[in-house]
């Protein structure tokens, strides 16, 4: 924790990733172009392969145990050139645009979702599949949105924890992707395994 | 392809006397008729369910799991049953994984099975709406009594307006005495004290609770509101709050098999397996009977001859003669007794075990053509459908003595025909001119030969009445 923490603070030049952390990298030299500007991974989330991640417009900071999967866009665009927060324990399906300003811990993006710049996202919130939150807002905790008017509601409890499926993750990905090597710029690696 | 079809341009008249569109009739192979949905029995092959295809096959597992299978969450999804499983005392919740909702929400408590008896709200208004079911069932019990009167007479009674002359020109004795008789009935039924249920009606009040003090200034909660179509959903109670919302019951879909309803052979007859979309639909109107489109016309002006050019086009994998017939001019006697004999069944369950059959009258289509369609007198014969033929542009060896001026072109299964159309002079501009013929067309019944094996294929001449909007007449000075 302690490691992870200095890390963050040291963060100021390229793609960390901090210990215990996966992040798949796919077999071909256009896959480094998926991660731009400052972008720092938290210990034990997942990334499967193909997830971009831009921090072209200010700092990107992932939390911990996050499971983003393939095709998830997130990209800091905020007016302020500030960070963009991620918390703990999120989960980002297949083929979400997450552009948002905080999103704290415990939320589930389902699939092609989209979260717009001006959006704060509390903890414990699930954006259902295709939903787009545009508007600036702040999403409160437990809420859920689904359908396609994005109806709102309040759950009574928090999404079920995905921490066996991110065990699991952890245990099938490295057996059969490429695993960036955390503390290690990706450029490297990258050259490591075309090697 | 279904789109093109259903445009209701050309319509075929069933034998029952109904105008279908030529997708939406059956061929029956069997009495060589045409058949549409208004005419053939129809049969429940299975029951399930439209959210998560669960097929519930027999009238046993139907009740057991009516529960089940009918629960679904205050919003329209489908119930998938979650277990909440701890190894040694394991409880089942509904859950919806669309939603979230989860029938803890609503403070349903946890079921010790996955079937579960969920518990089943009950109405508020129940012992009232008894009541007055009750009462009208008890009304209705005495208008079928042996002592009712004979209602189309009282009706016919009502409707002339003799008894009002009665103190000008007095009546004959006889019908005096029919009169008093009625009257004396239908006082019987209204004062009969032994069978009268009688109900108490509702008592409006003036008395409202006074609203709280803060409602107008208390700031309101959105999320905890439901709203309009979630509490219409649950009508009885309609839930001012979300945490009283609760599953309602979903009806089940059923998919059912059509049979003629003279030789009782399927027409139509879909696959079991509900998330099956297969049908046995080789006996669809649409593969047997001739294809019309129009393809273009000159412009319609009442009186005048235009020229109009169809595209006929054989589905049917055998090949068919066409000619084409004037209309009878009106249903005759005998067509329209057979059409009342043709009643629709219709199955009303109104709940899982008791149903009853209504029988539906024959819909008689009357149709007045605006116009003459000058019919061409050869007959034109139309090669079997050939699915690679139509990949194939060098197949024009065809040797058929055509008129030139009638067919303008051939191609595979398909030719086109020009005609003169003449709408009817005392049109008005702007009104749909429509024509109609009889066409006739030879079906080869394959399955003779098939099953007496060397007997040479049954040709049979069908007619069908064909209906055609042409199109809208237009102005003469426009052209």
């Amino acid at each position: 924790m302690v490691e992870t923490e200095s890390l963050r603070n040291t963060s100021g030049s390229g793609f960390k990733v901090t210990s215990g952390a996966i992040v798949c990298i796919a077999d071909n030299s256009t896959d480094m172009e998926r991660f731009a500007g400052d972008v720092t991974i938290g210990t034990g989330s997942v990334l499967h392969p193909r997830v971009y991640i831009s921090a072209n417009g200010g700092h990107v900071d992932i939390g911990e145990g996050n499971i983003i999967e393939e095709q998830v866009r997130i990209n800091n665009r905020l007016s302020d050139k500030g960070t963009m927060v991620i918390g703990n324990n999120n989960v980002f399906e297949v083929g979400c645009i997450i552009e948002a300003k905080a999103i704290g811990d415990n939320n589930v993006f389902e699939s092609k979702c989209y979260v717009g710049p001006e959006v704060t996202i509390g903890n414990g919130v699930t954006v259902g599949a295709k939903c787009n939150l545009t508007a600036p807002d702040t999403i409160q905790d437990l809420s859920v949105i689904y359908g396609e008017n994005c109806d709102q509601r309040l759950a009574n409890d928090k999404p079920t924890s995905q921490a066996s499926q991110r065990e699991f993750l952890s245990r099938i990905l490295p057996n059969y992707h490429k695993l960036f090597k955390p503390n290690k710029p990706i450029l490297e690696t990258a050259a490591l395994n075309s090697m | 392809m279904a789109f093109l079809a259903q445009q209701e341009a050309v319509i075929i008249a069933c034998t029952c006397g109904s105008l279908k569109p030529v997708c939406r009739t059956y061929f029956c192979r069997h009495c060589f008729v045409i058949r549409c949905g208004n005419c053939v029995s129809n049969e429940v092959d299975s029951i399930y369910c439209a959210f998560c295809l669960d097929n519930v096959t027999c009238e046993h597992s139907l009740s057991v799991r009516s529960h089940t299978v009918r629960e679904t969450t205050p919003q329209p999804q489908q119930p998938p049953v979650s277990k909440h499983a701890t190894p040694s005392n394991r409880a089942y919740y509904l859950a919806c994984f669309f939603c979230r909702w989860t029938s803890r929400d609503s403070n349903i408590p946890d079921q010790k099975t996955a079937s579960g008896s969920w518990p089943e709200r009950s109405n508020t208004h129940s012992t009232r709406l008894n009541v007055l079911l009750d009462y009208y069932k008890s009304i209705g019990a005495l208008e079928k009594s042996n002592i009712n009167i004979d209602h189309q007479s009282y009706m016919k009674y009502l409707r002339k307006p003799t008894h009002l002359l009665e103190d000008q020109f007095g009546f004959s004795a006889n019908v005096r005495k029919q009169k008093v008789e009625l009257l004396k009935k239908k006082n019987l039924i209204l004062t009969d004290p032994h069978s009268k249920i009688t109900v108490e009606g509702s008592v409006p009040t003036d008395e409202i609770e006074p609203l709280s003090e803060d409602f107008i200034t208390k700031e309101i909660d959105l999320l905890s509101i439901p709203k309009l179509e979630q509490r219409f959903n649950i009508s009885d109670l309609q839930p001012d709050h979300v945490s009283q919302l609760m599953p309602y019951h979903k009806r089940l879909m059923v998919k059912q098999s059509q049979r003629c309803r003279e030789c009782e052979h399927n027409v139509c007859k879909p696959e079991y397996n509900p998330s099956s979309i297969k049908f046995k639909i080789q006996l669809s109107g649409y593969f047997c009977i001739p294809e019309i489109r129009i393809i273009s016309y000159t412009p319609l002006i009442a009186g005048q001859v235009s020229e109009i050019t169809f595209k006929i086009c054989n589905q049917f994998k055998e090949s068919t003669t066409i000619k084409f017939k004037q209309l009878p001019p009106k249903n005759s006697e005998e067509d329209l007794s057979y059409y009342k004999t043709l009643k629709k069944e219709i199955l009303l369950t109104d709940n899982l075990h008791k149903s009853t059959i209504l029988m539906e009258e024959a819909r008689i289509q009357e149709v007045t053509t605006t116009g003459q369609l000058d019919l061409p007198k050869c007959e034109l014969v139309l090669p079997p459908r050939d699915d690679a033929a139509d990949c194939d542009d060098l197949a024009d060896n065809q040797n058929y003595n055509d008129d030139p001026k009638i067919v303008i072109w051939r191609k595979c299964n398909k030719v086109g025909v020009r005609m003169q159309i003449t709408p009817n002079p005392d049109l008005t501009v702007g009104s749909m001119v429509k024509v109609g013929f009889l066409l006739n067309f030879t079906y080869t019944n394959t399955l003779s030969s098939t099953l007496e094996n060397k007997q040479a294929p049954q040709i049979i001449p069908v007619d069908v009445k064909m209906f055609i909007d042409v199109g809208v007449l237009s102005d003469e000075t426009e052209k």
